[in-house]
């Protein structure tokens, strides 16, 4: 297994990528080949490299999907994406190397979603697992939230095909390719994972200051219920069946 | 239909200056325009008219202007290599064969590969003048200097990748082998692809091409044979 690690940057204090790259490379896992920062951010220059990373930086904003689509550019069988807001330790990184190991075709992450069976908002009036509310031990989600999340190469490339049959503009999909992404796992007939705290792995929250925060952008929420329906209609009858509803 | 050029810099910033400026020149315009400049050593600034930059701190290879492709927010690609000028009118040319062809990869330069043989993309027959041509002609491989499609291609594309066992171990297919990918994967899917002729609208001008060119390098074309063969025994397979 070779392992990249995929950080976005936009906006955030440049002190959160320190952290988060220094921590990943305080010990290094044996599997990591390189931690890539994609400056997303064109008003900031974060040069060639940034404390053993490398960096690319954008001329604008090409949003959070470019991180999977950067991916299928780079030469690793693993991913991990992190976003600049959370640092993770090294042996973090390395359980969930272990885990890929025993789950091959699982999306796996640290925080998940188990979507609302019969709701029209699958997605927020589902089960939402973060660290005050999920389960001690390995958790099935049917969405792995994308601040963290491990994947095998292939599993981008099979998002972005199921990316082409949702109708619409590229522009709805620039805050939802994690929903993508697990959701075609999904559909695909397989498994994702939250893996479970302790043992070695911890998070720590960085300040998320400066950002724009995602989270509380206007019709964010209503954008990822609606591509999960999207996704439903997209894959047809019997979804309830392939999501195990 | 509107589409985004993606041209990818290595060491011929020179030449992008013209390539730009005659794609602005045209009737038919792109949406968007995007250099994604491979050359740590250099960093490109905003002086492109209407481009967005990408500076990469390490060569990605070709792959990427496929991956960048992913993300368009038009429904087709227009990718041009870094030493060749398009003339104005191209672009019109490709959108209009586009709704022509709507399902296939279309470019100026193309092979078609000699089945059964050992080496059947060098032993194959190639297209190299696109001015002796009469009408669109069917090729098997659009060769990647110049080429055009519907971006759902290209995650076909990646998908069908993934597909070959251990691809990522191979460099080939995953730094430069994109237009073999691209166009076997169509071939595959059970569309075609083509080459058009060059005339008053669709013409081009090759660039100095430096010492970098891909196609000086020997073991470059052998590869190509390898990767042809990866993928056809996908497609016999399947």
């Amino acid at each position: 297994m070779s392992i990249t690690v995929i950080m976005l940057h936009y906006k955030r204090p440049l002190k959160n990528l320190e952290v988060i790259v220094d921590s990943l490379l305080s010990k290094p896992d044996s599997d990591l080949r390189e931690i890539v920062i994609f400056n997303n951010d064109p008003d900031v220059d974060l040069g060639h490299e940034f404390r053993g990373a490398t960096v690319i930086n954008a001329g604008r904003n090409f949003f959070i999907p470019i991180r999977h689509a950067l991916a299928l550019a780079l030469e690793s069988t693993h991913y991990l994406f992190i976003d600049d807001d959370i640092a993770i330790s090294p042996r973090t990184l390395g359980i969930f190397r272990e885990w890929a190991d025993k789950l091959p075709e699982a999306i796996l992450g640290l925080f998940g979603v188990r979507l609302a069976v019969g709701s029209e908002k699958l997605y927020t009036e589902g089960e939402h697992l973060n660290y005050k509310t999920r389960p001690r031990g390995l958790a099935e989600v049917d969405i792995v939230v994308g601040r963290v999340h491990f994947c095998r190469a292939d599993k981008l490339a099979q998002a972005f095909q199921w990316r082409n049959r949702i109708p619409g503009t590229a522009d709805k999909h620039r805050f939802v390719e994690d929903i993508v992404l697990s959701l075609a796992n999904r559909f695909s007939g397989h498994h994702n994972f939250i893996i479970p705290l302790g043992s070695g792995v911890d998070f720590r929250e960085l300040p998320p200051e400066g950002a724009s925060s995602v989270c509380e952008m206007e019709g964010l929420w209503q954008g990822r219920n609606e591509i999960v329906l999207d996704m439903i209609r997209a894959y047809g009858e019997g979804y309830e069946d392939a999501l195990g509803l | 239909m509107t589409t985004t050029v993606i041209i990818l810099s290595y060491k011929r910033q020179k030449n992008l200056c013209k390539i730009v400026d005659s794609l602005w020149r045209g009737r038919v315009k792109p949406a968007k325009v995007i250099v994604f400049n491979n050359d740590p050593k250099v960093k490109l600034g905003d002086t492109l008219r209407g481009v967005a930059v990408v500076n990469s701190a390490e060569n990605l290879f070709c792959m990427t202007k496929h991956a960048l492709g992913l993300l368009a927010e038009t429904s087709h690609c227009l990718f041009i290599d870094d030493d060749l000028r398009l003339s104005p009118g191209a672009l019109g040319v490709f959108e209009g064969q586009g709704r022509k062809f709507p399902d296939a990869i279309l470019g100026l330069f193309g092979v078609r590969l000699r089945r059964g043989h050992d080496k059947p993309y060098t032993a194959g027959q190639h297209f190299n003048n696109p001015a002796i041509l009469k009408k669109p002609t069917a090729v098997d491989v659009v060769v990647g200097r110049v080429h055009y499609c519907h971006i759902n291609k290209l995650s076909a594309a990646f998908e069908m990748r993934s597909r070959i066992p251990g691809f990522w171990i191979k460099p080939f297919l995953t730094r430069e082998g994109e237009d073999v990918i691209l166009s076997l994967a169509n071939i595959i899917n059970g569309h075609k692809n083509y080459i058009l002729p060059t005339n008053d609208r669709l013409g081009y001008a090759d660039l100095p091409d430096g010492p970098h060119s891909l196609r000086r390098r020997g073991k470059h074309s052998g590869q190509r044979n390898l990767a042809v063969k990866a993928l056809m025994s996908l497609g016999e397979t399947e």
